[in-house]
């Protein structure tokens, strides 16, 4: 995906839509000013660093603050990039399906919801499929750790939206959004763009926005993986010459 | 329990929240919603240096949201 940094884009679009969006936005553009404040304004600081144990909520209240800090940032301006390029790459279903499979933070993240399911059994919805009650809980902590082990927030919550979009799982997808991200789901899509999603977490757009971006992402994946491989093969190939030669040349030095 | 690196300065103890690249994001450990990025010395860790502009900051940012939110540094 290109971004221009150039462009201040982050700050440009947190800026544009300030003015226009629900209360939490003016909140989350008040603690973005605090955190660039002290980030930026102040001389060099000597710190002393040391080691010590911490209790696991306050380690967890911290964490989910910076991660509800960052995506309510970033998350916005990546999909926004991701909508103006355009969205040529999920007009092939087959191919989109593909990508959104090859992705292991996805797959995780839809594994980690599977997994989690429990179904009861002898009982029967109304389209006869046995009825099944998510463990919150335990689906949480298995989303945490994608998280902590570096999947990214923006595929996890697109796989979060996709997994539990009947209107049923709707109490089950809000506890784990908001126990993962800190804010409940509607008001966090909805700040990404407000005027985009207005429909918060379930908009067609932020789906499709979110889709394209799980593609692009696993398309440069699948890229990079490809380049790397080529480069090894090229080495291998490149030292096995150059033995070769040398062989020869030992041969002919006898 | 969990074990943190802990950057003492100006009377407060900032929690290590995780660090990638040089970049150090930072919170209060008596007031989470005081958080900071800085920069880390290449010549001395416990020197640690401000963002240079907005375009660094937002820099910093696009590195944290697609990167893991571990408790500490590996």
């Amino acid at each position: 995906m290109a971004i221009n940094k150039s462009e201040n884009y982050i700050l440009d679009f947190i800026q544009k839509s300030g003015g226009k969006g629900p209360q939490s936005r003016v909140s989350t553009l008040d603690q973005m000013e605090q955190v660039k404040r002290a980030s930026l304004d102040q001389q060099p600081k000597h710190a002393s660093v040391r080691r010590k144990s911490a209790d696991d909520n306050l380690v967890m209240v911290i964490c989910k603050h910076w991660r509800a800090f960052a995506i309510s940032m970033v998350g916005g301006a990546i999909l926004l990039a991701c909508a103006k390029a355009g969205g040529e790459a999920i007009a092939n279903t087959l191919h989109e399906a593909n990508m959104l499979r090859s992705n292991s933070t996805y797959t995780d993240t839809v594994d980690a919801i599977k997994e989690n399911k429990k179904y009861i059994p002898m009982t029967r919805d109304a389209v006869g499929e046995t009825t099944w009650w998510l463990d919150t809980a335990t689906a949480v902590n298995d989303v945490n750790t994608i998280l902590e082990e570096g999947g990214d927030p923006l595929i996890v919550l697109g796989a979060l939206a996709d997994t539990l979009d009947d209107s049923f799982a709707r109490d089950e997808l809000n506890i784990i959004v908001t126990h993962t991200f800190g804010e409940d789901p509607d008001s966090l899509v909805q700040n990404f763009n407000p005027e985009r999603y207005n429909e918060g977490i379930q908009d067609p757009d932020f789906k499709e926005d979110i889709r394209n971006y799980i593609i692009q992402q696993t398309e440069a994946e699948i890229a990079r993986a490809s380049i790397d491989t080529n480069n090894q093969l090229e080495a291998m190939f490149s030292s096995e010459t150059v033995a070769t030669d040398s062989d020869a040349k030992g041969m002919g030095g006898k | 329990m969990t074990e943190v690196k802990i950057y003492s300065f100006d009377n407060k103890d900032y929690v290590l929240v995780t660090k990638i690249n040089s970049y150090l994001y930072l919170s209060n450990e008596k007031d989470p919603k005081d958080m900071m990025i800085r920069k880390e010395d290449a010549n001395d860790p416990c020197l640690l240096l401000p963002l240079e502009d907005d375009e660094e900051f937002e820099e910093a940012l696009l590195l944290l949201a697609r990167n893991k939110l571990a408790t500490q540094e590996d």
